[in-house]
């Protein structure tokens, strides 16, 4: 992923490394020509200075020898005898008249007046000459190239290193200023991440900067418009099966009161009668499934006996269980979780109708119900066909049922169990997997709670 | 301190060009940098020991071991070169092909770390000789620090150049300069091995010192970008455009045989 | 396979073209005398710092550098660029050149090491 902290930063410092050394750079050449500048002049007037006062002719034959006595001491300025001007001085006729102890016998360099770099004694020198017609001497001094370079470095790059040494500096800085520029960037997202699924409110940040402001808008702009598409999706669910309850109850009124007027009713007739319970089971399944869904769910949680809610619960679900001769077990303890009654109900009887009515006449079916360590869990498993592993996601959707072997019992459904399950599983925080169960050989549906915490709650528990 | 600004800035300038432009392209080809890792390890270890070694292999080949081994490295770098043109153009026809990682390995690692066994060598002998052991530590070390920045500076700003090209732009923009970083490449190859008399030398066909002096600025971005040389030989010429057609033509190659795998028969792409 | 083919004969016409190469390389060895000239280095310094070689005809240079530390032999002019390890030598084959003024220098020693080759 590219990075717009670590692209600001690297352009950023490679903008400041770029300018800066670039201007120490040049700054620093500037400073060296500056300093071989003096250096030279410095050479011209040694050189002026020992044309004047030099010894007119070659008295004795050998040249005279110029002695370091301006110098204090070897040891008091190291550097100084290397940095020490070496001269010569020549008569017109090219002898060499006079000399520093530093300078070569032969000439450092042609007699041609002017500055030149000369290589003698193993090094590179400065060599200046000049020429003084009125004494009739030709003078030459010269300077180490290497020891006036050290001299005039060892100054100016006091003024380099400091630029060097702070870019690493700068690049620390830069690296935190941009993070922290960028950080409303992080905190928009974290406040459209973090919340909740249901909560479709604005986003409200403070100090939003002017860039972010557009985004921050129109993010709020999407939120509000999918509450109200969401809204009305919901309330059109609900209401159409809560205005759909009335006209079903009616119906349902005048189908008995029609079987009980004909002394024979016909088979279509009792047909009819059958598929409006379907109906009216279906609208409260819709009605079920829009009160349980998770994210508009805000009931209080109360410990409850699972164990015992199922026990009423199948109390009144066991007379379709008996009618198709149907063997089903209860096994296990009391275990309390926290959760909503009238949910949880919901979620045994589908439960346990879905294993009843998909199961053949005369199979078995086994709920087992147990507490482990913090965990409780529900064991529901039934002897009949299962659900093939590439459907068992399919499943918990809303309407989708499956057809083919299922439907060729007959069986009539809503489509909607399974997905109310879910929601009551999500609802509570709980884990549902669907596998094969390996005793009875059909459809094993386990959910996982988490068992109440503390003991005190055992008190008011509620069924 | 210019000496090192120099000497370092040369050799990073070009090494940046190179490992710029690879990743550039390894992000085209849906790669990460994990290359790299290998690739600095590799050309770091082979720049000490070439630095180290650098006296054997100076005596070996009859005095001539340098340039044997670097013309050898130069022309290998820029085979590896034009197998990344070859891949980058399969890569451009069918979005789809996913390099293997193990060729892009060899390819991007084997450039970017013989690459910086040749520069790298350099850096390390006049860091160590005139730095540590002549005890000039400031000098050679802010020259070098300033070299290295303006080095790496450089190529930060042509890796994000590169990578605001859209993905097939980007590719082909990658390909060309890696086409010209070969070539040059190769003319710096036959400037070894005549140097070292194995190849013939001639003299100047042109001379453009007056108008980019290669001393300069200008003159040593280009030679790093496009191996320019104010007066090369015939030899020289040849090889540079012998690399450029040759690449060209493998580019060519994987454009044309090249067959998405399942348009067709797949076969022949393999 | 007509890919494999196509790499398979690219191959063989690099690999013949390269021995082409090698046979022409050898034979330029073997034909001239070549002239020698040599310089030294010391104190990063080059002695003599400027000599006279003849025109148009190859020439071998032979560099001795007499300091511990390396120096690398560099010439934009003469296309030429030889490191010399401490205290060995080094030969650069040089030419043919145009008669000229080609400036060379030691790039580890920029200020110091510089000379010149004039061509005659």
């Amino acid at each position: 992923m590219a990075s717009i902290r670590l692209f600001l930063t690297l352009t950023l410092i490679a903008i400041i490394v770029l300018v800066s050394f670039l201007s120490s750079l040049r700054g620093y050449r500037e400073s060296m020509s500056e300093a071989e500048t003096l250096f030279d002049m410095q050479l011209q007037e040694h050189a002026k200075l020992l044309s004047l006062i030099s010894p007119s002719t070659n008295t004795s034959g050998a040249a005279k020898l110029l002695e370091e006595l301006v110098l204090p001491k070897q040891g008091d300025l190291e550097l100084s005898a290397e940095s020490l001007i070496a001269y010569q001085v020549f008569d017109d006729q090219g002898v060499l008249v006079m000399r520093s102890v530093m300078a070569p016998s032969v000439a450092m360099s042609p007699l041609e007046v002017g500055y030149s770099d000369r290589n003698f004694s193993g090094y590179r020198w400065r060599v200046l000459v000049i020429h003084n017609p009125d004494e009739q001497r030709w003078v030459m001094a010269a300077q180490r190239l290497d020891v006036r370079y050290e001299l005039a470095e060892s100054v100016i790059l006091e003024a380099v290193i400091p630029t060097v040494l702070s870019i690493p500096l700068a690049a620390v800085l830069i690296w935190f200023i941009v993070g922290y520029g960028l950080r409303p960037i992080g905190q928009l997202a974290q406040a459209v991440r973090s919340r909740e699924v249901s909560d479709l409110s604005a986003v409200r940040l403070d100090n939003v900067p002017g860039e972010l402001t557009p985004l921050t808008l129109s993010t709020n702009d999407l939120l509000r418009r999918l509450q109200s598409s969401f809204n009305r999706e919901k309330r059109f669910a609900a209401d159409a099966a809560h205005e759909l309850r009335t006209p079903i109850s009616i119906l349902k009124v005048q189908i008995h009161n029609l079987l009980e007027e004909m002394a024979a009713p016909s088979a279509t007739l009792q047909e009819l009668q059958l598929s409006i319970d379907a109906m009216g089971h279906l609208v409260e399944q819709i009605l079920v499934l829009n009160r349980t869904a998770p994210d508009q769910y805000m009931v209080q949680f109360l410990p409850i006996d699972l164990y015992k809610l199922a026990q009423e619960v199948i109390s009144s679900e066991y007379e379709a269980i008996l009618e198709r001769e149907q063997h089903f077990d209860l096994e296990g303890s009391s275990a309390i979780i926290r959760g909503d009654a009238t949910a949880l109900r919901s979620l045994v009887s589908n439960l346990i109708a879905n294993a009843s009515k998909y199961s053949p006449n005369h199979a078995r079916i086994r709920m087992r119900i147990a507490q482990r360590g913090t965990r409780v869990s529900m064991l529901v498993e039934d002897s009949g066909p299962g659900i093939p592993a590439g459907y068992r996601e399919r499943v918990f959707d809303r309407f989708y049922r499956l057809d083919g072997d299922r439907h060729a019992s007959g069986v009539s459904g809503s489509g909607l169990g399974l997905a109310i399950v879910k929601h009551i599983v999500e609802m509570h925080s709980a884990d549902i997997e669907l596998s094969s169960s390996k005793e009875l050989g059909g459809l094993c549906v386990s959910i996982q709670f988490d068992a109440a915490e503390t003991k005190q709650e055992h008190k008011g528990i509620l069924t | 301190m210019t000496d090192a600004v120099v000497i370092v800035l040369r050799e990073v300038l070009e090494a940046m060009l190179l490992i710029c432009m690879l990743m550039a392209s390894s992000t085209a080809m849906g790669y990460r940098f994990r290359w790299m890792a290998l690739a600095l390890l590799l050309g770091v270890c082979g720049a000490t020991a070439y630095a180290l070694r650098l006296e054997q292999i100076s005596m070996a080949f009859e005095g001539f071991g340098q340039e044997i081994v670097n013309s050898t490295l130069l022309i290998a770098i820029a085979v590896l070169l034009a197998a990344h043109n070859f891949l980058a153009v399969k890569q451009l026809k069918d979005s789809k092909y996913r390099i293997p990682y193990g060729l892009l390995l060899l390819v991007f690692a084997g450039t970017v770390s013989m690459a910086m066994t040749r520069e790298g060598a350099e850096i390390y002998l006049y860091g160590y000789s005139y730095g540590v052991l002549a005890d000039n530590m400031s000098s050679v070390f802010s020259g070098g620090a300033i070299g290295m920045g303006i080095g790496l500076s450089i190529g930060t700003f042509f890796y994000y150049a590169l990578k605001s090209l859209p993905r097939n732009k980007r590719l082909i923009t990658c390909c060309v300069v890696s086409l010209v970083l070969a070539a040059g490449m190769m003319g710096q190859a036959a400037l070894y091995l005549s140097q070292a008399d194995l190849l013939p030398s001639q003299g100047a066909l042109w001379d453009t010192s007056n108008v980019f002096s290669e001393s300069s600025l200008v003159g040593e971005l280009l030679h790093a970008a496009i191996g320019y040389e104010a007066s090369p030989s015939l030899t020289q010429v040849l090889l540079y455009l012998g690399s450029i057609l040759t690449s060209l033509l493998a580019m060519f190659a994987a454009w044309f045989l090249y067959r998405k795998p399942g348009s067709g028969d797949a076969g022949d792409a393999r | 396979m007509k890919f494999a083919n196509v790499l398979k004969t690219l191959r063989h016409s690099l690999v013949r073209a390269s021995c082409l190469l090698l046979l022409f390389a050898l034979a330029s060895t073997a034909s001239a005398q070549t002239p020698v000239f040599e310089i030294e280095i010391r104190e990063h310094l080059f002695f003599p710092a400027e000599f006279e070689i003849p025109a148009n005809q190859k020439v071998k240079l032979i560099i001795y550098n007499r300091d511990p530390t390396p120096e690398e032999f560099e010439s934009y002019e003469l296309n030429r660029e030889k490191v010399i390890v401490g205290n060995s030598q080094g030969v650069v084959f040089i030419g043919p050149l145009k008669p000229g003024e080609y400036p060379f220098f030691g790039e580890f020693n920029l200020k110091t090491a510089l000379g010149k080759i004039i061509v005659k």
